[in-house]
C-alpha cells in the first residue's frame, strides 16, 4: 500500500496542484499582461474597459510613443550609464574582492565590515549631502554625475557576491602560480578571472538591472529631459500624458521590455545573484 | 645571521604584498566612501545644524532631535512605517512560504514556475506603480469592476485614507513576495526529506508535516527574511512616493517621503538630516540587538 503511494508520488505532481499554481501565477502576472494588452489599444478602448481585448492591435502606439517620449535619447543615456557602471564596478570590485579574500592584508576585516554596513543602509539616506556636494562640484544635472553615484552605490553588493565566490577558489592553485613566479596581477588576470566568468556575468547583470530600474537619484538629480534615463523618462512622460492610458501602457512596455528579455535569457543568473546578496548580508 | 636576512626579505616581500593588496582594495573602497560612507557621516554633521540649504549653517546641537520628538507629523509617519512593517512581515512572508512549499513538491516544471513567478521583481517600480494606479482607479479599475458586479460601495483603494497605505503596501509586496519565495525555495531544497517522510509514516498530514517538521528546518532563512524585511520597511520610499505622494492628506506618509519633502522642497536639509540619521540609527541598533541576541545563544 505504502509502496504504491510512493510510486504514485514520484510519477508526477497531482493535477490540482498545477491548476492551483497556474491560477495563482496568472493572478500574479495579470498586471503585466494588462500593461501589454492596453499598450495595443486606443485610449477610448482602455477607458471603456481596461480588461477587454484590442479590437485592432494598435502597433502604431509604439512608434508614436517612441517618438513623443524621446526614447532614442533615453535608451542611449541608460545604455551609457549601464556600460560605464558595469565596467567600473566589476573591475574595481573584482580587484577588491580578490585582495580581500586571497591577499588578506591587515585591516581587510574592517573593510568587509564597512561594506556590510553600507549594504544594509538604504541609499535614500545619502541624498542630502550628495545633493549639496553635487551642486558644489557642478555634477548636478549631468549624466556623468549620476553614473558616479550608480558606481558608488552598487559596490557593496558586488564586492560581497564576488568575495563569496572567490572564497571557493582553492588557494593551492594560486600558491603554485606564485612559486612559478607569477605576480598577483597576472594571477588575478590569468587564473582568477577565467574561472570566475559566471560571477562576472552575474555581477554585470545585477548592476545593469539596478541602473536601468533606478529612479530615486535619476529623478532628484536630473532635470533636463535629454539627460534622463529610461525609468525617469517614463515618469516625465506619464506626467505629460497623464490622461492617455494607452500611451502610458505603451511607454511602460518599452521601459520594461529590455530587462524582461534579458531576464528570460539569463534567469538563473538574475535569480541567484539577486538572492545571494541578501543571504550573505 | 643567515636566518635574520631571510626573515627580513620575507617581511619586505610581505610588506610589498600588503601595499599591492591595498592598491587593489582602495578604488572600490574610496568610490563607495565618496558616495555612501562620507555622506552618511555628513548627514550626522548636517543634522546638528539649522541649515536651510542656502545660507551658512549654524550649529544648534541636538535641537533638531528635540524638535523631532515633538513633531506629530513625524510620529504619524513613523507609525505608518510600523504598520507597513507589520503588513510586510505577514502578507508577503505567508504567501512566499505557502507557494514555495507547494512548488517544492513539483517535480517537472519547477524551474519554469520559479522563473515566471519571479518576473514582477524585474519590473521597475516606476512602471509597476503606474499599472497598479490604473488597476486601483475608481473609474476604470477594480473599483469600477466591482461596481459593475453590483457591489454598491466598493473600496476606493488610493482615495480612502484608511486604505491608501495598505493598498500601496500590497503593490510593493506584489513585487517583494516572489523574492522571498525564491529564498525559501532555495532553503527548502536543502531540507532533509527523510524526516518528513518519517513524520508522514507516523500519521501526520501534509500541512502538519510542513508546519512542524519542514518549517523548523528552514528557521535560519525565515529569521533572516524577517530581519531584512524589518530593516527595509524603515526606509521604504518608492511606491508611496510614486502612487500617493503620502496622501490623501498625510494618511500614507512615511518617514522617508517626509524626509524627502523636507530636504528638497521645504528647504530644511538640517532637519531632514536628523530624520535620515534616525533611520540609519534604527538599522544599526536593530542589527546590533540581533547580533547580541545571537551571541547570547538565541537562535535567530
Amino acid at each position: 500500500m505504502r509502496k504504491k503511494k510512493k510510486v504514485g508520488a514520484e510519477k508526477g505532481t497531482p493535477f490540482y496542484i498545477h491548476i492551483f499554481l497556474l491560477v495563482f501565477l496568472c493572478l500574479s502576472l495579470f498586471p503585466i499582461a494588462l500593461l501589454a494588452l492596453n499598450s495595443l489599444k486606443t485610449n477610448q478602448e482602455v477607458l471603456g474597459n481596461p480588461m477587454s481585448l484590442p479590437a485592432v492591435p494598435q502597433w502604431q502606439n509604439y512608434a508614436d510613443v517612441w517618438q513623443q517620449g524621446g526614447y532614442s535619447t533615453a535608451f542611449m543615456n541608460s545604455m551609457i550609464a549601464m556600460v560605464v557602471s558595469i565596467a567600473v564596478v566589476v573591475t574595481a570590485c573584482g580587484c577588491c574582492a580578490y585582495a580581500m579574500t586571497k591577499l588578506k592584508p591587515r585591516g581587510s576585516r574592517l573593510v568587509s565590515n564597512y561594506f556590510m554596513f553600507t549594504m544594509s543602509v538604504s541609499v535614500t539616506l545619502c541624498l542630502i549631502p550628495l545633493f549639496f556636494i553635487w551642486m558644489k562640484l557642478h555634477l548636478m544635472n549631468t549624466l556623468h554625475g549620476l553614473i558616479l553615484i550608480y558606481i558608488g552605490i552598487n559596490i557593496p553588493l558586488i564586492v560581497t557576491i564576488m568575495r563569496s565566490f572567490f572564497l571557493g577558489i582553492p588557494d593551492e592553485i594560486l600558491e603554485s602560480a606564485r612559486i612559478d613566479g607569477c605576480g598577483e596581477w597576472s594571477i588575478l588576470w590569468k587564473i582568477v578571472v577565467p574561472v570566475s566568468k559566471p560571477i562576472f556575468l552575474t555581477s554585470s547583470l545585477l548592476v545593469g538591472l539596478a541602473v536601468w530600474n533606478e529612479f530615486f537619484y535619476a529623478n532628484s538629480f536630473i532635470q533636463t529631459d535629454s539627460l534622463r534615463t529610461v525609468a525617469t523618462r517614463y515618469l516625465a512622460f506619464t506626467g505629460q500624458y497623464s490622461s492617455d492610458w494607452s500611451k502610458i501602457c505603451t511607454a511602460g512596455v518599452i521601459t520594461i521590455l529590455p530587462m524582461v528579455i534579458l531576464y528570460l535569457i539569463f534567469q538563473r543568473q538574475f535569480i541567484e545573484g539577486l538572492t545571494a546578496g541578501s543571504v550573505k548580508g | 645571521m643567515k636566518q635574520i636576512t631571510k626573515r627580513k626579505t620575507i617581511s619586505r616581500i610581505e610588506r610589498k604584498r600588503e601595499i599591492l593588496a591595498w592598491t587593489m582594495i582602495l578604488p572600490a573602497l574610496l568610490l563607495n566612501v565618496f558616495i555612501m560612507g562620507g555622506p552618511i557621516v555628513g548627514t550626522f554633521g548636517i543634522s546638528l545644524t539649522d541649515w536651510d540649504g542656502i545660507r551658512a549653517p549654524h550649529f544648534i546641537g541636538l535641537d533638531n532631535f528635540k524638535k523631532l520628538s515633538l513633531d506629530t507629523h513625524f510620529l504619524w509617519a513613523a507609525l505608518n512605517n510600523l504598520k507597513w512593517a507589520v503588513f510586510f512581515l505577514i502578507v508577503p512572508v505567508a504567501f512566499a512560504l505557502i507557494i514555495a512549499g507547494i512548488i517544492r513538491k513539483v517535480k517537472r516544471g519547477q524551474l519554469i514556475y520559479r522563473t515566471m513567478f519571479f518576473l514582477p521583481y524585474i519590473v521597475t517600480s516606476v512602471v509597476a506603480a503606474k499599472i497598479w494606479t490604473l488597476l486601483y482607479s475608481p473609474f476604470y479599475g477594480i473599483t469600477a469592476w466591482l461596481q459593475n458586479l453590483g457591489i454598491s460601495n466598493p473600496p476606493r483603494f488610493l482615495a480612502d485614507p484608511n486604505l491608501a497605505l495598505y493598498s500601496v503596501a500590497f503593490v510593493d509586496s506584489w513585487r517583494y513576495w516572489v523574492f522571498l519565495m525564491v529564498l525559501f525555495l532555495t532553503a527548502l531544497s536543502q531540507v532533509d526529506q527523510s524526516i518528513e517522510e518519517a513524520a508522514m509514516i507516523d500519521g501526520a498530514n501534509k500541512i502538519q508535516t510542513f508546519i512542524h517538521v519542514t518549517i523548523p528546518q528552514i528557521r535560519p532563512t525565515i529569521s533572516m527574511v524577517l530581519i531584512l524585511t524589518t530593516i527595509w520597511s524603515v526606509t521604504t520610499f518608492d511606491f508611496v512616493y510614486l502612487m500617493t505622494g503620502g496622501g490623501p492628506g498625510s494618511s500614507s506618509e512615511l518617514v522617508s517621503t517626509y524626509m524627502y519633502r523636507l530636504a528638497l522642497q521645504n528647504q530644511q536639509p538640517g532637519y531632514a538630516s536628523a530624520i535620515s540619521l534616525v533611520m540609519v540609527l534604527f538599522s544599526v541598533v536593530f542589527m546590533s540587538v540581533v547580533g547580541l541576541l545571537r551571541k547570547r545563544g538565541w537562535e535567530i
